[in-house]
């Protein structure tokens, strides 16, 4: 891999950020619209008798960002190249496949960073959550695992896009939302019905939320046992997205597919 | 002939079922603009996809500078490039931006310099801060020029560059190409649908019809080798000995009043024909030759579908 590469579409990243209104709102102005109407529902919540519940609320919330901004970032970047026919000039210039989309988690990573920070910064003094309550090394071990998550689930999408052409682009914005129903983003596992409980520790954010919501509200213990089985679901997940992807990707060449987009 | 830039050997694709490029061979030598021809559905687009790697080929194989493209594709494509009509840089971005990726991507030395060099050069560096969408077809035309040149390739593949620019820019962005080959040495595959700048600008010409090479010639060759020269004589009067002899020599020839004759003919058959004509008793008082253009051995092809070969 090369850095001038990496670089070269992380530049682009970068440029297309500052040129594009409704990448901005997209980054920038939901998110933080939903913490500030979560945080509001977190208040209500703190004066009834469920008082952790709105912190449990806010902070799945504020970690919902970090999954959603790296898939979004890392399937948006390919799609502005669609749209403005621009793919084939990019993938036809001396560039691994595997320095794009380092590149692309790269920019989400710093997408993410910047949600967190001016999110939990929002949290903390419009709403009094601390992002940190849960504890340093909770946060960046699900920060980390959110991260590789979203950017599975992300490759995955490009993949079905390249092969699949761009009437399905409604998944770079949808697709994400399948999860999070099951992965207990907002409310303790045992909240769901058993059979469903299964169903939802074999997604690797589940136990990821459950080590944050422990570091919550037992004074920063970190769920050692909790975030390893979540990396070790994460690594298989993020195996077979990539295969998923690199499948996709030689059909799309194959079926000639990947020129088709752009027509 | 001089070296081989590009040497592509019974190259196959097929989508499912039908065969869109089938078992196509030629090379592009150093220096050398060869044009590739076709009419809808030939397989130019589909033969420059699988050259430049975004679509697979099914068999043969393609070398670049002697290197099996499959198996050292970034060494192949740091030094080849392309541009299209067909595709555009990102719109939102300025031109600037654009070509600052772009250096990065081919790792340019000086990149910021070399793109100021070349936008000077086409003649637009007052566009450089200007967005990219906001550019006329044929602003466009010289920016995609100057993105495929920033790497200094020694091979260029062009789509159809100046489809959907007027005659004024095409006629420019043609000299451009001409000046390109002739200051840079560089070689070029070029498509387009439009004879007189194929003509004008190849050195080859390649015919691909169903897949296959029906054609490979130069302009001149292919012109000679398939069309036909049309004569348009004016005679004092068309005789009957005139008429016998047309007739005689079976010639493709219409009498469109009396004191004119059109003859089809091919054009190595037109001094005979004329002696002949002339020997018959008829006096030629003017002479004008059609001789066929490139589009007369395009709309050959066309309507001939694979029957000539």
């Amino acid at each position: 891999m090369r850095i001038h590469r990496i670089v070269a579409v992380l530049w682009q990243e970068w440029y297309v950020t500052i040129h594009s209104t409704e990448v901005i709102v997209d980054i920038f102005f939901h998110p933080l619209l939903s913490i500030v109407l979560f945080g509001f529902v977190s208040q209500f919540l703190s004066g009834s008798d469920q008082s952790q519940a709105g912190k449990i609320l806010l902070q799945g919330l504020l970690l919902w960002q970090v999954i959603w901004i790296v898939q979004y970032s890392v399937t948006l970047g390919s799609l502005w190249n669609v749209w403005s026919r621009n793919l084939s000039n990019m993938f036809v210039a001396p560039m691994m496949v595997r320095e794009y989309l380092a590149a692309q988690l790269l920019s989400g990573i710093v997408k993410a960073v910047a949600i967190v920070v001016l999110g939990g910064a929002m949290a903390k003094y419009l709403f009094g959550f601390d992002v940190l309550d849960m504890g340093a090394v909770p946060l960046l071990l699900t920060f980390v695992n959110f991260v590789f998550f979203g950017f599975a689930t992300g490759i995955a999408v490009i993949g079905v896009i390249f092969r699949y052409g761009t009437r399905i682009q409604a998944l770079a914005w949808g697709f994400i939302f399948v999860f999070q129903p099951l992965s207990a983003a907002y409310f303790p596992v045992s909240v769901l019905p058993p059979a469903l409980r299964w169903i939802a520790y074999g997604i690797p954010l589940t136990l990821s939320y459950e080590g944050a919501r422990h570091g919550l509200l037992n004074h920063h213990e970190v769920a050692w046992g909790m975030f390893g089985l979540s990396f070790a679901e994460n690594a298989v997940y993020f195996a077979l997205c990539s295969l998923l992807f690199a499948h996709l990707f030689r059909r799309s060449r194959d079926t000639g597919q990947f020129a088709r987009n752009e027509a | 002939m001089s070296e081989a830039i590009l040497e592509v050997e019974n190259l196959v694709k097929n989508y499912g079922a039908f065969r869109a490029v089938d078992g196509i061979s030629f090379a592009i030598p150093r220096g050398r603009v060869v044009g590739f021809l076709g009419p809808n559905g030939a397989g130019k687009t589909t033969t420059i996809q699988m050259l430049l790697g975004i679509t697979l080929a099914n068999g043969g194989s393609i070398r670049y500078f002697g290197r099996d493209f499959a198996r050292h594709r970034l060494d192949c494509l740091r030094r080849i490039n392309f541009t299209s009509a067909f595709n555009t840089l990102l719109g939102r971005i300025t031109v600037w931006e654009n070509l600052v990726i772009f250096g990065g991507l081919y790792g340019v030395a000086n990149a910021r310099k070399t793109i100021r060099a070349l936008l000077d050069e086409f003649e637009i560096g007052d566009l450089a801060d200007a967005f990219y969408k906001n550019l006329s077809a044929g602003q466009r035309t010289r920016v995609n020029l100057v993105k495929c040149l920033l790497n200094d390739p020694e091979i260029v593949l062009m789509d159809e560059p100046t489809a959907s620019l007027d005659p004024d820019i095409s006629d420019k962005t043609l000299s451009l190409i001409e000046r390109l080959k002739r200051e840079r040495g560089l070689s070029i595959l070029y498509t387009s649908h439009n004879m007189d700048e194929v003509t004008r600008i190849c050195d080859e010409v390649i015919f691909l019809d169903h897949g296959r090479i029906v054609a490979q010639d130069t302009p001149d060759n292919l012109t000679r080798r398939f069309a036909r020269a049309s004569l348009r004589l004016r005679l004092e009067g068309a005789s009957a000995d005139l008429v016998a002899h047309l007739e005689a020599e079976k010639l493709d020839y219409t009498l469109p009043d009396a004191h004119s004759l059109v003859v089809n003919t091919a054009e190595s058959l037109i001094p005979g024909l004329l002696f002949g004509i002339a020997n018959a008793g008829s006096r030629i008082v003017d002479i004008e030759i059609e001789k066929p253009t490139l589009e007369d051995v395009f709309l050959d092809f066309a309507r001939n579908k694979g029957e000539r070969r």
